[in-house]
């Protein structure tokens, strides 16, 4: 039977619990004993010759400077870095989503020196030359025929090309409406 | 000059805030204690002197902050228990894609160091100690090696002392029964 002091009996009083573990810390020190007697309590580790004679408080205070910049620092750089990770994903978005955007920005380029505003803001044309027409069409214009239509368009030119009656009759049956027909028949 | 002379001549440079002479007197009244403190959990010594200078260097960081409410000893072993923990944590989560687990790459690695003097039976007992879970290790170095009381203890890891009782007694047990095997 287990017996119990108290206050009251004589003073002395025990941990709460203690008789009940008492069997269990009993068995740990006849284990604990059984390993000191195989194997000692001595440490099997050794340091460098003077180790401890090295180890002085300025060593860790002379990296006061370091540490404590970085910890000042350190919500200032959070935010730069997720700055610059936002303005890198904005980039990328702008450059990669959006390619008509891009395709658009070019041809502004190219055409900013055709277009002009007002002294109302409004858009206009700039005068525009053959030159500048000739350029773009040799730019953009592959088919030969038309290329063909455009260059003998100087009216010396068609004066002199010759269309038999065939290929005008073909072309009124293609075009032409009724009427326009009948006009273009009297008038030959 | 004994210990608790020291502790309250440290004590004494806090409350004047003179953190210089305070931290002068912890590290040389600590330095070998929170060593080999740390190097029973980490047990190689390069990497002891690694977690003995964080603990030094968290120690300095935080010295004002220390309020006197625990004891000085108390505080710098929990600071070295904590940065002991978080190196093997860091150690196990590099050595991850590795085939072999960290505490078989400390075993081999404790035969091949340089300051490891015990003989063949220590030797068997550190494996076996490496053997039991981190914090059943701690324990089980901080009562064998370092005979701490349970009072101590309990304040050192905030745990009851009824788990460090029971704690401590399956870490004795298992390592009688890993011994036996080998």
């Amino acid at each position: 039977m287990k017996k119990t002091f108290n206050i009251s009996d004589n003073g002395f009083s025990i941990p709460e619990n203690y008789f009940e573990s008492i069997s269990e810390d009993i068995q740990t020190k006849i284990n604990e004993e059984n390993l000191y007697r195989r194997f000692g309590k001595k440490i099997p580790f050794s340091v460098p010759l003077g180790y401890f004679n090295n180890i002085s408080a300025e060593t860790f205070t002379e990296k006061k400077p370091a540490i404590q910049l970085y910890h000042k620092l350190k919500p200032y750089l959070s935010i730069a870095a997720g700055i610059i990770i936002i303005f890198g994903i904005w980039q990328l978005l702008l450059t990669n989503i959006d390619p008509d955007t891009t395709k658009f920005s070019k041809l502004n380029t190219d055409t900013s020196k055709y277009l002009n505003t007002d002294s109302n803001n409004k858009l206009t044309l700039n005068d525009i030359n053959m030159t500048d027409i000739s350029n773009e069409l040799d730019l953009y214009i592959d088919n030969t025929d038309e290329l063909t239509l455009i260059e003998i368009s100087n009216e010396e030119e068609v004066k002199n090309i010759e269309i038999d009656s065939e290929e005008i009759y073909n072309y009124l049956m293609d075009y032409a409406d009724e009427s326009e027909f009948n006009e273009i028949i009297a008038g030959l | 000059m004994n210990a608790a002379n020291t502790e309250s001549q440290i004590k004494h440079h806090l409350i004047k805030k003179d953190y210089t002479s305070a931290f002068n007197l912890i590290v040389e009244e600590y330095k070998e204690r929170l060593y080999w403190h740390i190097r029973k959990i980490v047990l190689i010594h390069d990497d002891a002197d690694d977690v003995l200078q964080n603990t030094f260097i968290k120690a300095w960081r935080y010295i004002k902050d220390f309020k006197g409410d625990s004891k000085l000893y108390t505080w710098l072993f929990k600071i070295a228990t904590n940065e002991s923990i978080t190196f093997l944590n860091k150690k196990k989560k590099k050595n991850e894609d590795s085939i072999e687990p960290y505490e078989i790459y400390l075993s081999n690695k404790l035969e091949a160091d340089e300051y490891f003097n015990g003989d063949t039976a220590q030797k068997i007992l550190q494996k076996a100690i490496l053997k039991l879970p981190e914090k059943q290790r701690i324990i089980f170095n901080m009562k064998y090696f370092d005979e701490m009381k349970y009072t101590e203890i309990s304040e050192i890891l905030d745990t009851s002392i009824g788990a460090l009782k029971a704690s401590y007694h399956h870490a004795v047990k298992k390592i009688e029964e890993f011994v036996k095997e080998l």
